[in-house]
Formats: structure tokens, sequence, C-alpha cells
């Protein structure tokens, strides 16, 4: 269609999307498997040490976690935008909006990690 | 037989600032909101600011927002707005600078047409495939302000592009591809250009001329997501 020029923004919508579908997955898995295959609905202490000690589920739920972190934070960031930030500010935002993803899935694969020991 | 309206009319002077005034009419319900404004005008108030021209929803000069919602006063019949006794409450559009009264300064309509080269796109009626009933034009476009006006981005993102320009983009591209330039396409496949839309459609909701800026934005923006894709698997197109 065209030759080059210089692109800003985009990738934010489309990940927004991708990010969007791979939740309703995601989030049905979690359902599925933390509830509706769980024999009272809720596991005990020792059962969730086990669950998460499983390959398969720690990927889906550190993916799960990670996406769902992606997702959220990106909704609060075009939230903010809409308050009329400057450039600077609109950078600033990202960036604090970067540590605290960063921070909160680190949290969580820690967690994860030392539940497994735990089992 | 004729309604008693209440007009609470948004008053502005520079000089004065802002109040609201309000004035009794009475006028025919199948009458138009813009008919009352010029009773006002013509028997009770001769400073009342207002801008209008064909009254028919042509030129598209009179652009308002009555009762919270934007329309052409020209063509928004009483009995559509409100009930006998009932009360218009009138505004000038938002988003734009309030000139006097109930007139804006159409600048940032226009700035934004031209930051994307003003295109002027001929009739052409339905395209090779597309059905008569599923045709929207841009060329239907009066250029009134409505969607720049009821669009909740504009209101806090004083760059975003905006809906009318962004659905003349798409209309340019749709009848002749690749007519826009580099240039243009920098402003539109843009953080402040068609990704800055959070698809509230209010924008097609107000229009009075079934442009239909929403769905363009949003035609606009699968093109652009399926280019973008393409060259990131390296594809020709």
């Amino acid at each position: 269609m065209r030759s080059e020029y210089e692109r800003r923004g985009g990738w934010s919508w489309i990940t927004q999307v991708i990010s969007g579908l791979l939740l309703i997955v995601l989030v049905g898995l979690h359902m599925i498997a933390q509830h509706f295959i769980v024999e009272g609905g809720l596991r005990t202490y020792q059962d969730v040490l086990a669950y998460v000690s499983d390959p398969v589920i720690f990927t889906l739920e550190i993916l799960f976690l990670v996406v769902v972190t992606y997702h959220a934070l990106l909704g609060v960031r075009s939230v903010l935008f809409d308050l009329g930030l400057s450039e600077a500010q609109e950078r600033r935002v990202t960036q604090i909006l970067v540590v605290i993803g960063l921070l909160t899935i680190g949290y969580g694969v820690w967690l994860s990690l030392y539940l497994i020991g735990q089992a | 037989m004729s309604w008693q309206i209440t007009y609470k009319i948004k008053r502005y002077h520079p000089d004065q600032g802002s109040r609201v005034d309000t004035f009794q009419v009475e006028i025919e319900p199948e009458r138009t909101v813009l008919d009352g404004i010029e009773l006002i005008w013509a028997k009770q108030d001769r400073t009342l600011v207002f801008r209008h021209a064909c009254h028919h929803a042509s030129c598209g000069s009179c652009g308002l927002v009555v009762n919270g919602v934007e329309v052409l006063p020209c063509i928004k019949l009483i009995q559509d707005a409100t009930t006998d006794g009932g009360t218009l409450e009138v505004e000038p559009l938002r988003n734009f600078p309030v000139v006097a009264d109930l007139v804006v300064d159409m600048a940032p309509f226009f700035e934004r047409m031209q930051l994307i080269g003003m295109p002027i796109v001929g009739p052409t009626g339905p395209l090779p495939g597309q059905e008569p009933d599923e045709y929207t034009a841009f060329e239907n476009c009066i250029e009134c302000g409505l969607c720049l006006s009821a669009c909740p981005v504009v209101a806090t993102d004083s760059k975003y592009l905006g809906p009318a320009a962004l659905a003349a983009a798409e209309r340019v591209i749709e009848v002749s591809e690749g007519r826009l330039s580099d240039e243009v396409l920098a402003a539109v496949d843009n953080e402040h250009g068609l990704w800055r839309c959070h698809a509230a459609f209010e924008c097609s909701e107000v229009c009075p001329s079934n442009v239909d800026p929403a769905g363009r934005i949003m035609a606009l923006r699968r093109r652009m997501t399926f280019e973008r894709l393409r060259r990131l698997v390296g594809a020709k197109g």
C-alpha cells in the first residue's frame, strides 16, 4: 500500500486484542481446573501444592498470570491516558506500570516456585 | 396546536463569561428546535448568537447539543426532542472553542481534515461487490462537527485525529488504494490516530449523514492490523 513512514502506537491495541482472546481460553482453563473438576469445588493446601507442581499446570498458570497482568495494566494505561496527560507524563505512567507489572509477575512466579518447593 | 416549551440556552460572551438564559416559547411540535431558537431571536432576544443556513441538514453549520445530545437543530423536531411543557437545554458543540453563545470555532475540525490532506472524494456510489444497503460514504459528510463534539477521546486527547478525518482517510484508501501519502499515513497510523479510538461509537450515533465514522475507523484498523501482520511475516503487499 505504501513505502515507509514512522508508525507510532498500534501494537498496544493489537496485543490488547490478542491478550483478550488468550484470556478467554486461559480464564476458562483456570476456572475448570480450579473449581469445576475439584471434588467439593475447593482444594486443600496439600492439593494446591500438588496442583502447582504439575509442570503443565505451572506453565499454564504462569502464562495466565503474565497475560492477565499485561492486559489489565494496558487497560489501566489506556484509562490514565484519557486524563489528558502530557507526553512526559504518559512516558512516566508507562514506566511505572511496567515496574508494577514486572513486580506482579515476579511475585507470582516466586510464590508458585515457593509452593512447589513446599510440596 | 402549539406546545409550551422552555428553552434553557447556554450563553457566552468573551467579556461577560457564561450563563444560562431561559425563554418560554409557544411552538407547534412539528416544527424544529432551530425554529424555536429563531423565534427567540426574532421576538425575545436579538442578541442571541447562533449559526444556521440551509435549514435542511445540508450545510452542517447549525450543530448544537440539545438535552445532552449532539443534533442538527434544523432537522430535530420539537416533538422528537421533548414533550408539551418540556424543556430544551441548548448548548454549543463540545470540544470546540466557543466564539459567542451557540457559535463555536470550527478550526479544530478543519485543522484535522487539513492534516490528512483535505481529501476531496468524488461521489462513487457503491464500490464493486458492495451492496447498496451496506453503502456508506464519507462523501455524505457535511462537516458539521457533531462527531468531534460527541467523541469522548477528543475531549481528553487534543491531538486525536478524530472521527471525521479518520473516516475520510479510510474512504480514500477504499476508493483508490495507495492514494494516501506517507505523511498522511503517519498521521493516521499513529498513537493519536486510529489506535486512539475507544470504540465508543458516539460519532456514528450522532452523525446526521450516515457516514458511520466509527465503522470506518474499525475498517481502517482492520486494514492496518493485517498490513502490519503481513509486514511482520515478511509478506509483500
